[in-house]
């Protein structure tokens, strides 16, 4: 297993997302990923990281993620299995800002 | 998975011996001033609060009567006691609905009854202190404003109306709870509960325009502030986000596509939560109901029909046009407003819709009666409406469903225990307790009838069940739409 230096662990919110988003690199995503016992990321965690982003960075907000898993030729419910808190974790993975109580009670 | 046991399911419903105080603890984040100032709340507790606090109350006794009744009218005769979920799930005797309302009743009977002016002890009368006002944020935030209570009371008193009462009083001296207040000032900001702004919106129909196409090879629209359609839908922005919500929405639109309908979709009322009927707040629920007459207006539509929401629709088929109506400029000849399980019933009444119950043979399904549709609203044109029109569209997409408990279906429904703006991760505790009635009813179909799922009508049902379902040993994934059981089973064609 890797061994992160202390000093990359970079600062979140009390609900574990980044507190700024421009901190986000590979990684930091790797980093999250191990506290957080989903990695080692595999290519179709990736994808679904890198397309979350693009539709963010995009439109200001992100589809369903059940579109996210179709558009990659992924299961509908791909982000149920391949993320171990779901919907939460991804968006914590993707370096996305905390989305607000309600986005965040039906992630 | 949290510092808190999870009520263990008994093999059948016993009422708990009661644990004074267990759920002192529970409440809410308190709203930050920045999501007070948009709805006219102070932004902190005001210096002179004691006073606001007893003239609002005043206040609200004058234009709502029947919270007056409420307050002079219970005999304490005791009927409500075991038919709360907190009190169930907790075994707090201030979740008994009662107690819930001894908690205003004794302030109110402190400075608005002859008796409680001048002989308070002899009547349970008390000053309205900070002591009080804490179990009042407390408390309150144990109720779902599910008025289950309310069927058994010989008088009909709504804990609900209280609950609310008490929540407006709390905003209005500066303590509000954060979730409902965070999310009013966002729909005011942005137009949804999420958040979502119309560009996102509209990359997300897309992406489900072309998750159906792919799938069924059919290319259903997901139209997006179409000016001239006939139909507004006004459906949670839960349905344009997330999982079992989702699936509802692409359902609604696969019916709009077999009936030939034409349908939009507003970005300005993308929204069809009101979270001011949560707070008590007659202002805030009319200028976010508001919002659905503006688009009504602006895009001319003929008709408004309501996605899957359960205190949407409560908001909707009982105060839509009183707080934004009056609705004269759409087609007389429809209902104002429409649920989608009716439109859905309508076609399926006339034969309109092909459907091959077939698809949906992996799954057993039972039906979770919504508190606010259950017992605050009506649908269609038949008494009991509310009950047989969903269960009816069920029925016609799928082959196997069972209902659960008498007692725990139609207005004698167990709220799903995050209803009435408690559905937020900072009171987990409270929303899995209050599960338990709703859960152990569950457990029984499971184990009678091989049930695997349930469906519901309502975003914040839903999402509460795919949340506190792990809690009781079951998935997440086995809560769905009721449009999604649709989806999954009308046949379409590309002629229609």
């Amino acid at each position: 297993m890797q061994n992160y230096s202390q000093d990359l662990i970079i600062p979140t919110d009390p609900a574990g997302y980044l507190l700024y988003t421009e901190d986000w690199n590979e990684l930091v995503a790797n980093q999250l990923a191990e506290i957080d016992g989903v990695g080692p990321l595999t290519e179709d965690h990736w994808t679904i990281i890198q397309s979350l982003r693009r539709h963010y960075f995009e439109v200001g907000g992100v589809p369903s993620l059940r579109h996210i898993c179709v558009e990659n030729h992924l299961d509908p419910h791909c982000i149920t299995t391949l993320f171990k808190d779901h919907g939460r974790e991804v968006w914590r993975l993707a370096g996305l800002p905390n989305p607000g109580d309600e986005a965040t009670a039906y992630l | 998975m949290a510092n808190f046991e999870t009520p263990e399911i008994k093999e059948y419903p016993t009422i708990p011996l009661i644990k004074e105080g267990v759920m002192a603890h529970s409440k809410p984040f308190i709203s930050k001033d920045a999501f007070q100032q948009p709805l006219g709340f102070p932004g902190e507790l005001l210096d002179n609060w004691q006073d606001v606090a007893i003239e609002k109350m005043g206040e609200m006794l004058g234009k709502y009567r029947g919270l007056q009744v409420f307050l002079d009218s219970c005999v304490k005769c005791g009927a409500c006691t075991d038919k709360c979920h907190y009190f169930l799930g907790t075994s707090d005797p201030k979740n008994m609905p009662v107690a819930r309302q001894d908690l205003l009743r004794k302030v109110y009977r402190r400075y608005f009854t002859f008796a409680g002016k001048y002989f308070p002890k002899l009547v349970g009368a008390v000053d309205m202190t900070k002591e009080v006002l804490d179990d009042w944020y407390s408390y309150f935030h144990q109720c779902s404003q599910c008025r289950r209570c309310s069927v058994y009371c010989p008088y009909g008193i709504d804990t609900a109306e209280i609950s609310m009462a008490a929540r407006e009083i709390m905003d209005a001296v500066g303590v509000g709870q954060k979730y409902c207040n965070e999310i009013i000032a966002k729909v005011y900001k942005i137009g949804n509960n999420l958040g979502l702004p119309e560009p996102a919106l509209r990359d997300t129909l897309e992406g489900l325009e072309e998750d159906v196409l792919e799938d069924t090879g059919v290319a259903v629209k997901y139209p997006l502030d179409v000016k001239g359609a006939d139909i507004l839908l006004v459906t949670p922005s839960a349905d344009f986000f997330a999982e079992p919500h989702v699936d509802g929405l692409i359902g609604y639109g696969k019916v709009f596509h077999a009936a030939g309908a034409s349908w939009t979709i507003s970005s300005h009322a993308s929204e069809a939560a009101n979270f001011g009927m949560f707070i008590g707040s007659y202002e805030n629920m009319r200028k976010v109901a508001l919002r659905i007459r503006e688009a009504a207006l602006d895009l001319g539509v003929k008709r408004i029909i309501f996605g899957e929401c359960g205190h949407a629709w409560r908001v909707a088929y009982s105060f839509l046009n009183t707080l934004a109506g009056p609705f004269d400029f759409l087609d007389p000849r429809y209902p104002v407003p429409q649920h989608i399980c009716e439109y859905t019933y309508d076609l399926l009444k006339r034969g309109a819709l092909t459907m091959d119950k077939s698809a949906n043979d992996h799954m057993r399904l039972t039906f979770h009666d919504s508190c606010n549709v259950a017992r605050a609203s009506r649908m269609g044109d038949l008494p009991g409406g509310q009950f047989v029109i969903p269960r009816e569209v069920i029925k016609a997409s799928c082959n196997h469903f069972y209902d659960m408990n008498a007692d725990t279906i139609h207005e004698g429904t167990f709220c799903c225990g995050g209803g009435g703006g408690l559905l937020t991760d900072d009171l987990m505790e409270i929303r899995v307790k209050g599960a338990l009635p709703r859960m152990s009813a569950l457990k029984q179909v499971v184990e009678e009838h091989g049930v695997t799922h349930l469906a519901a009508i309502c975003a914040i049902c839903k999402s509460q069940f795919s949340k506190v379902m792990p809690y009781y040993g079951f998935q997440m994934s086995q809560i769905v739409s009721v449009h999604q059981l649709v989806s999954n089973a009308i046949v379409l064609n590309d002629k229609q």
